[in-house]
């Protein structure tokens, strides 16, 4: 169904190959899972086989791509849609059109669909995805969850012999994620769609998966699933059982930060009630609950972005009511989801004086670039760096005026489990030297060898886990299906 | 069509269909875009506020463009005090600023403060319609409206209307993560602060979606039939006698009707060499709409013949500040734009 033979691929002004010679076949109703660090090549594997490379990128493109025989040379990704579904990685910036229906029949009718044909395949992939409920709906109220389902209806709704997914659930809650991959299941028994899906959250597809494909230094090399553990593990691609989880906190003396019976509301939805919250100087707290449970919400409270309806914040005793934000951001340091949205300087050590400026601190930019390990780019521009060393260098941009509490907000989404390895070590040492790291996100791997507390938001209210579970699972255990990522 | 995908639209089906919608919004704009009269302006922003409180948006959809509503219309009432401090002829001055001071030295006049609150009125009652309009149609139903020539146009031209609010969002997103990082827009280097961030993050959001459009078959060789010849000539013949009308309008100085002419024209010409592709929702025009439509139709002639017939739209506070004439059948046209308020269904509030 889909080959490659000889693939090599540069981006223009690059200096290597970023695919180095790629031969590779996946067989019609194969499901591959793909595999790899950061910059490894995935996405753009994934935007050779829809035509986006190299039609959409340019750069030098060598050797050749085949979908259900046709060659992706002589087709432009546009005319390659009938053969080739995608799913990219952000719900936010996929969908095209303000109504779900709409989108469905967006690349029926760009491909010329007549009118009761696209109704027929609009029916007919809302009853396989069991989405009816949302055709109707306009995109901007779905969740997250729902956007990517229905980004996958649209993708398959021209009934391509394949469907490729980059990164589908990344953003995710593990409720999304489950619902997601049970549908690519079930779709799959279904119609034996050919399937390529590329993902960090590897424990959870694999159990899905007829083969791995791992890419490393721009080689693909083919696994069996059961194969593939002990190379995964090497890679650094799945969790170990190295890593002693932190021990739990014992909260003494008086807190740096409190939440007192803090009610919210956004008009009539109610976010918030009643939650209530103390952190101790040393603690390392996860901050979980599913998409829109109000994580995002109880952060900015802590910041002062948002105040109280009902109750109170106090940072180290004194009521901040009346407290502005940038007299708060001197005791606590607040990291957003998207770390581009603070970096703009000209350099990742500039960003780092940016802040000692903004907050009149004194403070060693260098010496925090090297506690989290991104000495070696402090001269780069921000935004020429990957994923996770553009988080990393979003942190050490607040860390840097050694905030009493730092704050986080999904540090950890589309990060190899080696990049969540090393930030969650790197946010330890600053607990450890007396800071407090409360990190708000979906990821239990990530949480149970971060946190020495964690904490579930659910129905507004806050409550404590004895512990986040470990992660130590048997080669069995990761090719049978788990619900508890 | 199954009944499942008939009861998916029996929700808006007894709506105002976007057409109808379109045609209201340029009836609202009409006059705010060609006069400063305040009596003609002060009608129209109460008729488009009376529509705007009437009609809900869908499910929260205009939310963003009323906060841009509010934000602009606070901006129009606050430029009222600045065009009195800085426009200082008139024959009605009620105060005076010491000469010496720059820009804002001088007389104070009444004629100002008139032609402040005109420009204030006009802004407020334009932007009131675009939240109304935007937050009552969707962009996908407006762009199924268009001739098939202008899809792939309509297409850009509603992902780039989904932009605006996206765009609102970001800035706000990171103009509060520069404030927990100790920032706050006061000099320069705040407004780099923002400004950096939200094209950056603007270019990238651009570019995964034009990767999206891409691999949805935007653009692809879709299967596409020609209008008819006969139908073809037609068209191009009635786009030729609208152009040759309007050229003595031009020529006696009557830009505006002239100008609806000539885009008439234009888009006459330009629909029927289209291309016609699949459509699988066609425009219901219930009862409601038909009703919009005409309402909104008879306020733009209104306009237009109030422009062509002369001074009736026509109105200047310098140098000297009178009180303007009053045509009472102009003064109809602002009421016609209460059509969505009065076709409205209770259960949309």
């Amino acid at each position: 169904m889909i080959a490659t033979r000889g693939l090599r691929f540069r981006y223009p002004g690059a200096t290597a190959d970023t695919l180095a010679g790629i031969d590779w076949q996946a067989a019609p109703g194969e499901i591959v899972l793909l595999a790899g660090q950061s910059g490894s090549g995935k996405s753009s594997l994934l935007r050779c086989l829809n035509g986006l490379i190299p039609h959409f990128h340019g750069g030098h493109f060598a050797g050749e791509v085949t979908i259900a025989g046709q060659g992706t040379r002589q087709a432009m990704p546009r005319d390659l849609a009938r053969l080739v579904g995608t799913v990219f990685q952000d719900p936010e910036t996929q969908l095209v059109t303000d109504n779900a229906e709409d989108e469905l029949a967006f690349a029926l009718e760009n491909l010329g669909f007549d009118g009761h044909e696209i109704q027929s395949r609009i029916n007919a992939i809302c009853d396989r995805l069991g989405i009816d409920h949302l055709r109707d709906r306009r995109v901007a109220t779905l969740s997250g969850g729902e956007r990517q389902m229905l980004a996958i209806a649209a993708a398959l709704a021209p009934g391509p012999r394949a469907l490729i997914l980059d990164e589908p659930t990344s953003q995710l809650d593990p409720q999304s994620t489950a619902r997601i991959l049970d549908a690519l299941r079930k779709l799959h028994r279904e119609t034996g769609l050919t399937t390529i899906i590329a993902e960090h959250r590897i424990r959870r597809v694999l159990p899905l998966a007829d083969s791995v494909l791992l890419l490393e230094g721009g080689r693909a090399t083919r696994y069996h699933p059961a194969e593939a553990i002990p190379a995964l593990h090497a890679a650094g691609l799945l969790p170990d059982a190295k890593i002693e989880p932190p021990p739990p906190s014992s909260p003494s003396g008086s807190p740096l930060a409190e939440l007192v019976d803090l009610h919210f509301s956004y008009g009539e939805r109610r976010v918030l009630d009643g939650a209530s919250l103390r952190i101790y100087p040393g603690d390392t707290l996860a901050l979980m609950g599913a998409n829109g449970s109000g994580k995002t919400t109880l952060l900015k409270h802590l910041i002062g972005l948002l105040r109280p309806q009902r109750g109170a914040v106090r940072v180290d005793g004194r009521d901040v009511a009346d407290m502005p934000v940038h007299q708060i951001a001197r005791h606590i340091g607040y990291v957003p989801q998207q770390p581009a949205l603070i970096l703009h300087r000209e350099t990742v050590e500039d960003e780092l004086r940016f802040t000692l400026g903004s907050l009149g601190r004194e403070g060693d930019p260098l010496a925090t670039l090297r506690s989290l390990g991104i000495a070696q780019h402090a001269g780069r521009h921000p935004l020429d760096l990957s994923g996770g060393e553009r988080q990393r260098a979003a942190i050490a941009a607040l860390a840097v005026a050694r905030p009493r509490l730092l704050l986080l907000d999904e540090p950890t989404r589309g990060l190899p489990w080696s990049e969540k390895r090393r930030l969650a070590l790197q946010l330890r040492d600053f607990a450890a030297a007396g800071q407090a790291v409360l990190v708000a996100t979906h990821d239990a791997d990530f949480a149970a060898i971060f946190a020495s507390r964690a904490l579930r938001l659910s129905d507004g209210r806050l409550s404590e886990e004895a512990r986040a579970p470990e992660r130590q699972e048997s080669h069995l255990s990761l090719l049978t299906p788990s619900k508890s990522d | 069509m199954t009944a499942r995908a008939s009861r998916s639209q029996a929700a808006r089906r007894g709506g105002i269909n976007p057409a109808a919608w379109l045609l209201w919004f340029v009836a609202a704009a009409a006059i705010p875009t060609t006069t400063r009269h305040p009596y003609y302006l002060a009608l129209v922003l109460i008729a488009v506020m009376i529509v705007h409180l009437t009609v809900e948006p869908d499910e929260g959809a205009g939310r963003p463009w009323r906060l841009f509503a509010y934000v602009g219309s606070t901006a129009a009432v606050l430029s009222i005090g600045f065009n009195v401090l800085t426009v200082h002829t008139g024959d009605r001055p009620f105060g005076r600023l010491p000469d010496g001071l720059p820009i804002i030295g001088g007389p104070l006049t009444w004629n100002a403060v008139v032609y402040g609150v005109c420009s204030a009125m006009a802004i407020s009652a334009l932007l009131f319609a675009a939240a109304t309009f935007n937050g009552a149609v969707r962009h996908s139903e407006l762009i199924r409206a268009l001739p098939s020539r202008f899809q792939r146009l309509g297409v850009a031209g509603a992902i780039a209307m989904t932009f605006v609010p996206q765009t609102l969002q970001a800035g706000r997103d990171i103009y509060d993560a520069q404030r927990a990082r100790g920032r706050s827009m006061r000099t320069l280097s705040d407004v780099h602060a923002f400004l950096t961030p939200l094209l950056g993050s603007g270019l990238e959001r651009a570019f995964a979606l034009s990767e999206a459009l891409e691999t949805r078959g935007y653009g692809s060789r879709a299967i596409a039939a020609e209008p008819g010849r006969g139908r073809k000539r037609l068209a191009y013949l009635t786009a030729l006698a609208m152009v040759v009308a309007a050229l003595p309008l031009v020529a006696t100085g009557r830009l505006l009707p002239a100008l609806v002419l000539a885009a008439g024209a234009g888009l006459l010409g330009a629909a029927s060499g289209g291309r016609t592709a699949g459509s699988r929702r066609r425009l219901r025009w219930n009862r409601a709409s038909r009703g919009v439509a005409v309402a909104s139709a008879l306020a733009i002639t209104i306009a237009v013949w109030g422009h062509a017939a002369g001074d009736t739209l026509n109105y200047w506070p310098f140098p000297r500040l009178d009180w303007p004439e009053f045509q009472p059948l102009v003064g109809l046209a602002p009421l016609l734009l209460l059509g969505p308020a009065a076709v409205e269904e209770p259960g949309r509030r």
